[in-house]
């Protein structure tokens, strides 16, 4: 009798099984407090894209914390592949995506002009606005819907300085 | 989520289908769902009329055209066929060169020149998509497929074909909208078939926005155009820049919803950037870098008054190194060859290149642009590779002498290039458009503070304007032309004895009836051996304390007259 899989176990199948994903692996990190998916994507996937429908297609509990795009997956000696060398090295890094949602007033105001502005029906409170297809023409755009909608006097370098959505809200709230 | 050109049009038509796709000239207006449909069409049309997968396609199609060529355009691609941008800028024997050399399998024009005898099988665009079928032409297009061939501009060189796969076009941006987005109209007056306007046109059809395009650049006719459909962002090249900055009050329709005004292709003038606000009171203005052989690797800037002649620093996944003749990195503020990596793009490549004149070297392409970064990896343009010119055995870049020219206060704009003398080999000729009342003098005296001694032109030309190609960029090739015209005098009689005496000198050692006391040393056949004679007959004759560096260095009766008059102690005026 094998045991029945576990929800990391089914979450890399449903990755390894997509069209644009090379292959893929999922673990806990050493401390135990987050799950990992690194993927090798295909040539031309986004991972922004890719995110968004594990989003929308995986039950809750199967969704990671963190999704890591690596180049290959690196094993050691024995074949394994060494988790602890991806979470060394990809994990924490720009360019990576978690599923926390947005919860504060600020952040839940701040994901509806992104979500207007960048066109992406998912927003979550680590994204980065470059990483979701932002440039400073729709920064731009993006700060004057912003200091509209929540009254604040931010400005383009405030703006582009928060590395994510929680850090620009935090600051923004810290000045209230 | 196939990231293929016509896909992302696709998207856009599934999630905004009737919001404007591109205005043009305020007059013909297509919806993103018509563009759908009708590039379709076109691609049916395409093939019952031969054309196959992989077959290129001439987009010969003009600024009066747009709305065709956008439809033309996606229509081409859809069939997996490539795009050659030939955009009207070749004369019939070098499109004819182009159609035969490159195989092309139809040449699409406007009707009003598609009757005209052309080369190879021309197609009128108006009639292409006629009684077609709007539903996808059944061909699997892939990213790794060829889709577009610009021309390079060649303000230097002869034109080359550039190729583009779908994948480096859409690479532009690592994601693309999924749901509705807010509309951001842009609006531009870019040439058909450039590298500038290809990326606004893909960013608009894949990003959901309204392109508002202007078929010709007035100031009037395009702040109109930009305030009737109240643009958020525009996007143009440095010169329109000038042209806006200088343009009268009442030719200006002030745009207030404008948020961002993008210059591509160089920085903008210095000049020009106080008097902008007047027309975009509301707008960031910025600085954006790309060339046909690199994009979408790019440097942008928000324009900075702390350093408002640096083009920026790289976006996104770009990458940008300065290098030198050795292939090797060069150091912050020491000016090399500028080569720029898209991070998430596959490069582009020459057409029908035979691998040795492949501008890709391990990814990165070289721009033959030259540059410097500074200490926190702001780029800043100084010329072409092909713009050095060597005075004098000194290798000198003619982008950084205009640089110093153009921070003069009466001067809105210059352009500088060698022309060849007959004993000097190159001397620096700078051609400068004013903003102010100014002289030749003033500027070389401005010139000779901030540069070195072979930087300094031999030749300073205060013109009108310059020329320039369907880009408004500089056209240098074409600069030398405008010394065969008189400059602001054709002669200037002495009007001092000094003057007198000295013209009396230049007449005879150079052999000439009279000589004005403007006219310029060199141009009247002046060098260093003639500068040499006459400064010991002046020391002679006139007991003047000059030599032969004096007359190099203040080049005109008028303007040596000036160095060695104030107080009649030469040494204190020029030397020291």
């Amino acid at each position: 009798m094998s045991a029945p899989p576990s929800a990391l176990d089914a979450l890399a199948q449903a990755l390894r099984d997509r069209e644009d994903v090379v292959d893929a692996v999922t673990f806990r990190t050493s401390d135990g407090t987050r799950t990992v998916a690194a993927v090798v994507p295909g040539p031309l996937a986004s991972l922004a894209d890719l995110r968004d429908q594990l989003w929308d297609t995986l039950p809750a509990e199967q969704l990671p914390d963190v999704l890591v795009a690596v180049s290959e997956l690196p094993r050691d000696e024995d074949g394994a592949v060494a988790t602890d060398r991806i979470e060394a090295e990809a994990v924490d890094q720009p360019g990576t995506y978690t599923f926390r949602p947005v919860e504060s007033a600020t952040e839940i105001a701040i994901a509806e002009v992104w979500r207007e502005v960048l066109g992406r029906a998912r927003i979550g409170a680590d994204d980065n606005f470059l990483d979701l297809g932002g440039d400073s023409m729709t920064a731009v755009l993006l700060l004057d819907r912003t200091n509209e909608r929540l009254g604040t006097g931010l400005t383009l370098t405030d703006l582009l300085a928060a590395a994510s959505l929680r850090e620009l809200a935090a600051n923004i709230d810290a000045t209230r | 989520m196939t990231r293929v050109v016509g896909e992302l049009l696709a998207r856009s038509a599934r999630l905004v289908p009737d919001r404007a796709a591109v205005i043009v000239d305020g007059q013909t207006t297509l919806t993103f769902a018509e563009i759908d449909a009708r590039a379709n069409a076109f691609a049916h049309g395409l093939r019952a009329r031969g054309v196959e997968p992989g077959h290129r396609v001439a987009l010969d199609l003009g600024a009066a055209d747009w709305a065709y060529y956008v439809v033309a355009y996606v229509g081409v691609l859809r069939l997996g066929a490539v795009a050659l941008l030939t955009a009207t800028r070749f004369p019939d024997a070098e499109l004819d060169r182009i159609v035969t050399g490159y195989n092309v399998a139809a040449v699409i024009r406007g009707p009003e020149h598609a009757a005209a005898s052309a080369p190879g099988p021309v197609l009128d665009v108006t009639t292409v998509e006629c009684g077609q079928p709007t539903t996808p032409v059944p061909v699997t297009v892939r990213p790794e497929d060829p889709a577009e061939v610009i021309f390079t501009s060649g303000t230097t060189a002869r034109p080359r074909g550039v190729v583009a796969t779908h994948a480096n076009l859409t690479g532009a941006q690592t994601t693309w909208p999924t749901a509705v987005r807010a509309n951001q109209p842009v609006a531009h007056a870019l040439p058909l078939g450039s590298v500038a306007a290809q990326a606004v046109l893909l960013s608009c059809l894949g990003g959901q926005h309204t392109m508002v395009v202007a078929s010709r650049f007035t100031v009037a006719d395009f702040t109109a155009l930009a305030h009737r459909h109240a643009v958020t962002t525009v996007c143009l090249v440095p010169a329109m820049g000038h042209w806006l900055a200088q343009a009268p009050a009442e030719e200006v329709t002030v745009v207030p919803s404008v948020k961002g005004v993008s210059f591509s292709g160089a920085a903008l003038p210095v000049a020009a950037l106080p008097d902008l606000p007047r027309v975009f009171p509301n707008a960031t203005f910025f600085n954006f870098y790309t060339s046909t052989e690199t994009y979408p690797a790019r440097v942008a800037t928000r324009v900075d008054p702390a350093r408002p002649e640096s083009v920026g620093r790289p976006v996104g996944a770009s990458a940008v190194q300065v290098r030198g003749p050795d292939g090797a990195e060069v150091p912050p503020g020491t000016v090399g060859e500028v080569w720029l990596r898209a991070g998430n793009a596959p490069p582009r490549q020459l057409l029908d290149d035979d691998g040795t004149g492949s501008p890709v070297r391990d990814g990165w392409t070289r721009t033959g642009d030259l540059g410097y970064l500074d200490d926190e990896g702001y780029l800043y343009l100084t010329g072409r590779v092909a713009d050095i010119v060597i005075v004098g055995g000194v290798n000198v870049s003619t982008g950084r002498v205009e640089q110093v020219l153009a921070r003069h206060p009466a001067v809105a704009e210059a352009a500088v290039c060698g022309v060849d003398h007959p004993v000097l080999g190159q001397i620096l000729a700078a051609f400068v458009v004013p903003r102010a009342d100014t002289t030749a003098r003033d500027l070389r005296e401005h010139a000779r503070q901030h540069l070195a001694r072979a930087e300094v032109p031999a030749i300073i030309r205060i013109v009108a304007d310059l020329p320039r190609n369907a880009a408004g960029k500089v056209v240098k090739r074409d600069l030398p032309a405008l010394l065969d015209t008189p400059g602001e005098a054709e002669f200037v009689a002495p009007r001092t004895d000094l003057e007198r005496r000295i013209a009396d000198v230049w007449a005879r050692v150079l052999q000439l009836g009279a000589v004005g006391v403007t006219d310029n040393f060199f141009e009247i056949g002046g060098d260093s051996l003639a500068a040499t004679r006459i400064a010991g007959l002046l020391r002679e004759e006139l007991g003047l304390d000059v030599d032969a560096v004096a007359i190099l260095e203040a080049p005109s009766v008028a303007e040596l007259a000036a160095t060695v008059v104030p107080d009649r102690k030469p040494e204190a005026s020029w030397k020291g």
